[in-house]
């Protein structure tokens, strides 16, 4: 890993609203009392990941708790050099594309019997059927590409910050945010053809 | 297309991925800290994970140590041929794998723990040694293929899979197999993976397996520390091979059925 939030970097991003403050290179070792406080600065962030990678909000509590007690355990793996929120958002991907698999397998099995689940054609903005197709939507993004739009819609976090989280070039987490922007544009476009376009329909 | 365009989809998103209230979930967590603040944390307790919580690694390793000692005399007096007496060298006894050879190869291997003594005939009633029990676990693992079900999908350390699983993020130092279009990754116990080798009978600190693309074999990886090296040894008759090496501050070794390592040299740090 890299290191995270050196105070070059954060002189470079400026204030956070929403990332956890950067650990001190020299802060003595993370007890687990000081776990508990930093994964309370970090929680919504780490939420979104695991919302993000499972592709919804269901069990994103879950996998969190999960992946907080697993690193719980693993303090002594934690390097003061890195960033808390970048240590913590391994442990939240890893088991939250876990369960994304799992969950997945099920449905496989499912859609074999239901396979007329189709998107809700024409669905109006702001109503449950437009929301159902922009899960969908972002159902069908890669993971990384549905972290970086997530954090950066829903949480604003810059660039910076979602590359340091993610541990991928600035640019490339610009890429993903822009492409996925783009592909849900379409992908909802072919639904309902004025979304995207506006004025049109 | 300006941000104005976007302004359905990011409302909705925004509408259904706002996170919630998470102090109930904070609160547990820091209610779990502080029942960790002795030395053994038992996260079990706490959690209903999916994954065996992160354990302490000496106890487990001994209560796995202790268990597994029992199921392998049984597993002795049931071995196929289970009348020939098994024996520390073989056909598919330890043998060192030539590149990075390092200061752990098979001279040290001799030096066992204890229970590495060479033993004559009529032995068969005897527990194995603890080198001779990693190696039966090892054996029955990859021929048991319980790693497939374990975690059905595997991890795979390849561009294909987003996010890279922490394993392939692995902490400074440690050894980490590069994506290769020819290997995937199938399971892994250790390390960052959340899954504790030693729940699944596993003599090891670290444990990968991989497929050789497309159709196998599968080899097992194991990365140690010097200190935790549980040097194994095959039972007779089995049809593995392990081949050693070292790498910075790790020992590794590859148990495979081919006749020459193909995976444990690709390791780098």
């Amino acid at each position: 890993m890299q290191g995270f939030w050196s105070p070059a970097t954060l002189a470079s991003v400026g204030p956070f609203d929403s990332m956890p403050t950067p650990q001190p290179a020299d802060a003595a070792p993370l007890t687990p009392a000081a776990f508990a406080a930093r994964f309370r600065e970090s929680s919504r962030v780490l939420w979104c990941v695991a919302a993000a990678v499972l592709g919804d909000r269901h069990q994103a509590e879950d996998v969190l708790q999960e992946a907080a007690m697993t690193a719980l355990g693993k303090l002594d793996t934690f390097r003061h050099e890195a960033s808390f929120v970048a240590w913590m958002s391994g442990y939240v991907r890893y088991v939250a594309l876990n369960q994304r698999r799992k969950r997945q397998r099920q449905a496989d099995i499912l859609r074999r019997d239901a396979s007329s689940m189709g998107p809700s054609e024409g669905a109006e903005p702001d109503t449950p059927g437009f929301d159902a197709n922009v899960l969908r939507a972002l159902d069908s993004l890669g993971e990384t590409a549905r972290t970086c739009l997530l954090l950066k819609t829903v949480l604003e976090l810059d660039y910076t910050e979602i590359s340091e989280l993610l541990e991928i070039p600035p640019g490339t987490a610009m890429s993903h945010v822009s492409r996925a922007r783009g592909r849900m544009q379409k992908l909802l476009a072919q639904e309902r053809p004025q979304v995207g376009h506006r004025g049109a329909g | 297309m300006s941000d104005h365009d976007h302004d359905p989809i990011e409302r909705s998103l925004k509408r259904q991925f706002e996170p919630p209230d998470l102090g109930d979930l904070e609160a547990r967590i820091a209610a779990a800290a502080d029942g960790e603040s002795l030395p053994d944390p038992s996260v079990a307790r706490v959690e209903p994970a999916q994954h065996e919580p992160a354990a302490n690694d000496s106890r487990l390793w001994g209560l796995a140590v202790a268990v597994a000692v029992a199921a392998a005399v049984v597993l002795v007096l049931a071995w196929p041929g289970g009348g020939d007496a098994p024996t520390t060298t073989g056909p598919q006894a330890s043998r060192p794998s030539p590149p990075a050879a390092g200061d752990a190869g098979p001279a040290d291997d001799a030096e066992a723990d204890g229970g590495g003594a060479p033993a004559g005939d009529g032995r068969i009633a005897m527990a194995p040694t603890s080198h001779e029990l990693a190696g039966r676990q090892l054996h029955d693992f990859l021929h048991g293929g319980g790693y497939e079900t374990a975690i059905p999908d595997g991890a795979d350390c390849s561009a294909q899979v987003e996010p890279a699983p922490p394993s392939c993020q692995v902490e400074p130092g440690a050894p980490a197999l590069p994506p290769s279009p020819d290997l995937a990754l199938l399971w892994e116990c250790g390390g960052m993976s959340g899954i504790d080798c030693a729940a699944h009978d596993l003599p090891a600190q670290r444990l990968l397996v991989v497929r050789h693309l497309p159709d196998g074999p599968n080899v097992i990886v194991c990365i140690e520390p010097p200190d935790k090296d549980p040097r194994p040894e095959l039972p007779g008759g089995s049809d593995l091979n392990i081949f050693r090496r070292t790498l910075g501050d790790y020992v590794l070794y590859e148990v495979t059925p081919q006749a020459e390592p193909a995976v444990v040299d690709r390791l780098t740090i």
